[in-house]
């Protein structure tokens, strides 16, 4: 460690390199802190966390109970010096005592990614609340048509300042911070949403993970979603060729084209009664449809049923050079896709019981190297791209649902039922 | 290096399984339908070393053990002039279920007559000529494909007749080291048409593993109980499955466009030859989404059922336990009194499942039941 800290010195080594490494060993050696405590300010299990991006000292929680609180990280509040254990109590907490505050549990929240001085907070009395950090009241309310299950917002969105959310409708809606309505709706989910992650690398493209079982992806300048991952398309260190890809894409369109009409249109047993006529009367029949076609672009991708997963899809997460998404569904398998070419790239991470009823979350460290995944009693730390070998961390007595590592300062914040 | 000559055993009785073979110290005998050449020792080093750059499959492990399909028969005729290479071990282990014990023992036995005579005579030129031949087509089958044949093969004998051998994905787990690589090598088997995958209804990541020549067997066996009492235009359509739909879809589940797609190339597809495939069990619709199949094993239900409870039975069973553990051994002298299964492969599926896991300890590994 001196002989590295030599060579940056007399510039031998790249000064990044060094900090990567150094980085890179303590997130490895990562455990349970024992000398910083977070003392919760809620009477109930924690859903929901966020540090925030700017600063990386303002924890932010929202609990069962419907009380949002905010932690300083940095600074505590007060040092027990016997035991060498600092803690950290809540700036601030609002419940259902402020006004138009929530009532019911609150499923996720998120800093405004520009600075600390809004947060957004969705909930299961159907709101999506935006606060002043600073007067502790509620400046927006977006009125959803039900639970909110997550929310989401871009944090390298320049142009505009919407916030996804996720309900138990199976639209995925757009709010827009600036005008105080919801601007976009986007269709194709079957079941409701239960994770939302925009992409690392674009400020217009979302992806969403569903009850259902499939991840969408939306580019949110046009209509329905251009791509849904299905694990059975696979792809073993290689991506598939252009041609190929593309061929499969359109034989998919068509076929869901031919389909999709007729399912649309017409009754089981009328289907069955066009079947009867023969391949040649079924030819003509696609052909007809497929020039009559009624259905808006943006909706066919409507008619693709391929899963990402076996369940449900609880968590998303992209990788920081926004070229992977990891995936967590109830199926209790962890995947890791392509964004690119939107192919399972077929890692397997050990098994790791994912048994939720609600959206959870999976966080990965700066460099993308480690993935933390809260599974029954116990977070996981697996490596990401490689063979994995499986770290677990201390177990805890409740379901966890939640965990964010934050890698500026080394702090891996989790919550649990109990905390 | 350890060299055994396999003594033809006299049929026993009792099922030879001590301890779960681990993947790295089976060598299987070849199985009747594998079309591998035999091959002998000096033959597979060299073969070794060429393979070493094509496959990267062999560069990965950290141990490397070989693969020897008749070793045993040529290591006397040869053992004198081949060095022993330091990372090759080749341990023979005659470990059958009874079933493929003697079709197997009798093919080693021939092949080994054949090397030996031909090792006898001393004769460089032959081997070298040999070489030639069974370098191009022979290929260093992957860890993935030695565990499913070992498995195919102690897969436990079933008084009904038409149940054919398949292996859990779970004990492919449970059996090779590196899950991702078994994803992978899997789907190049897959994609090859080696293997078939099918998911079950017991679980929502169950996957059986059947290869195609013994796919193709339960199909004609479906085939020929239906024969009877349907007209030669409808039986055709299991004509058309085989010969369109198999060799094009790989996938477990099929959706209805594709299907008719499919079958109509061999021939004008009406609803009845969909009804009729899934009457003979080929079929099943997906409970999630009404347009779409799965494809399944015919008269496979009674086997679900059995894996279901045997899971169930030995999870309870450990449960009771004091301290939620057993020494492996007598664990596998118990009998299940509701699977069919047997022990071994139960272990093996709950290994891979997770929920149980062997921890070494002085007097044997000790299956103990993961903590929730």
């Amino acid at each position: 460690m001196l002989r590295q800290l030599r060579r940056r010195e007399v510039g031998a080594d790249n000064p990044r390199s060094l900090s990567t490494h150094v980085r890179g060993e303590r997130v490895r050696q990562i455990n349970l802190s024992g000398h910083k405590e977070v003392v919760s300010a809620h009477h109930s299990g924690i859903n929901s966390l966020q540090v925030d991006c700017t600063e990386a000292r303002y924890l932010l929680a929202g609990a069962a109970d419907g009380s949002v609180g905010v932690y300083d990280t940095q600074q505590p509040t007060f040092v027990d010096s016997a035991l060498h254990v600092a803690k950290h109590e809540a700036l601030f907490t609002v419940d259902k005592s402020v006004h138009l505050g929530h009532i019911f549990s609150v499923s996720s929240v998120q800093w405004y990614p520009v600075d600390t001085g809004l947060f957004v907070t969705g909930s299961y009395d159907k709101n999506i609340n935006l606060w002043d950090t600073n007067t502790h009241q509620v400046e927006l309310q977006f009125k959803m048509p039900g639970k909110v299950y997550a929310i989401a917002m871009s944090a390298m969105a320049t142009t505009h300042m919407l916030v996804a959310a996720g309900t138990e409708d199976v639209r995925v809606r757009l709010c827009d911070l600036a005008t105080g309505a919801c601007t976009h709706t986007l269709s194709g989910h079957r079941d409701g949403v239960w994770a939302l992650q925009w992409s690392a690398s674009s400020e217009w493209i979302l992806y969403s993970g569903g009850c259902d079982g499939a991840i969408r992806f939306w580019d949110i300048r046009r209509a329905g979603c251009f791509q849904v991952l299905d694990h059975n398309r696979s792809q073993i260190e290689k991506r598939p060729s252009v041609t190929n890809s593309a061929s499969q894409r359109q034989e998919m369109a068509t076929a869901t084209m031919g389909s999709s009409s007729k399912v649309g249109s017409q009754q089981r047993e009328a289907k069955r009664a066009k079947l009867s006529k023969g391949s040649l009367a079924l030819k003509n029949a696609r052909a007809k449809e497929s020039a009559v076609q009624r259905q808006h672009p943006g909706m066919m991708s409507a008619n693709d049923r391929s899963t990402a997963h076996n369940g449900s899809v609880t968590a998303l997460q992209t990788s920081d050079d926004g070229l992977h998404l990891f995936s967590a569904g109830t199926d209790s398998r962890v995947r890791l896709w392509d964004i690119e070419s939107g192919c399972n790239t077929l890692v397997n991470y050990e098994a790791t019981r994912i048994r939720a009823h609600q959206g959870t979350q999976l966080a990965v460290s700066m460099d993308s190297s480690l993935l933390f995944v809260a599974s029954a009693h116990s977070v996981q730390v697996v490596k990401s791209f490689s063979v994995c070998s499986r770290i677990s961390l201390a177990l805890y007595f409740g379901e966890i649902p939640y965990c964010t590592h934050f890698p500026h300062n080394h702090l891996s914040n989790i919550g649990s039922a109990d905390l | 290096m350890i060299h055994r000559k396999p003594q033809p055993r006299a049929p026993s009785n009792h099922t030879a399984l001590v301890s779960l073979p681990n993947i790295n110290d089976i060598v299987t005998p070849a199985p009747a339908s594998s079309p591998q050449p035999s091959i002998s020792k000096r033959k597979f080093l060299d073969l070794y070393s060429s393979s070493v750059k094509r496959n990267r499959v062999l560069i990965k492990r950290p141990q490397r053990d070989g693969k020897d399909v008749t070793g045993e028969n040529s290591g006397e005729g040869g053992s004198g002039d081949v060095k022993p290479s330091k990372q090759l071990q080749v341990v023979v282990r005659s470990d059958l279920g009874q079933g493929v014990k003697e079709e197997v023992a009798d093919g080693v036995e021939q092949e080994g007559v054949g090397l030996g005579q031909r090792v006898g005579d001393g004769n460089d030129e032959a081997l070298k000529s040999n070489l030639e031949e069974t370098v191009e087509d022979w290929s260093m089958p992957s860890d993935t494909k030695i565990a499913l044949e070992l498995m195919r093969s102690q897969f436990p004998k079933i008084e009904k007749g038409s149940v054919r051998p398949f292996v859990l994905r779970s004990q492919l787990y449970s059996s090779v080291t590196d899950r991702t690589l078994v994803d992978r090598e899997l789907e190049r088997l897959k994609l090859e048409r080696v293997v078939r995958v099918f998911k079950l209804n017991t679980g929502q990541d169950d996957y059986a593993i059947m290869f195609m020549a013994d796919y193709l067997a339960l199909i004609d066996l479906a085939k020929t109980r239906l024969a009877k009492k349907h007209t030669e235009g409808e039986m055709a359509v299991f004509d058309w499955f085989v010969h369109h739909v198999l060799p094009s879809h790989a996938d477990a589940g099929i959706t209805h466009s594709k299907l008719v797609e499919l079958l109509s190339e061999g021939g004008d597809v009406e609803d009845r030859h969909i009804s009729l495939l899934m009457n003979a069990g080929l079929l099943t619709r997906q409970l999630v989404d009404s347009t779409a199949y799965w494809l399944a094993l015919p008269n496979v239900g009674f086997l679900l059922k059995s894996l279901a409870s045997g899971r169930k039975e030995i999870v309870s069973f450990l449960s009771r336990r004091k301290y939620r553990e057993i020494l492996q051994v007598p664990l596998e002298r118990r009998r299940l009194q509701y699977s069919v299964l047997g022990m071994r492969f139960h272990i093996r599926d709950l290994l891979g499942l997770g929920q149980i896991h062997t921890v070494p300890s002085p007097s044997g590994p000790i299956i103990r039941l993961s903590r929730d």
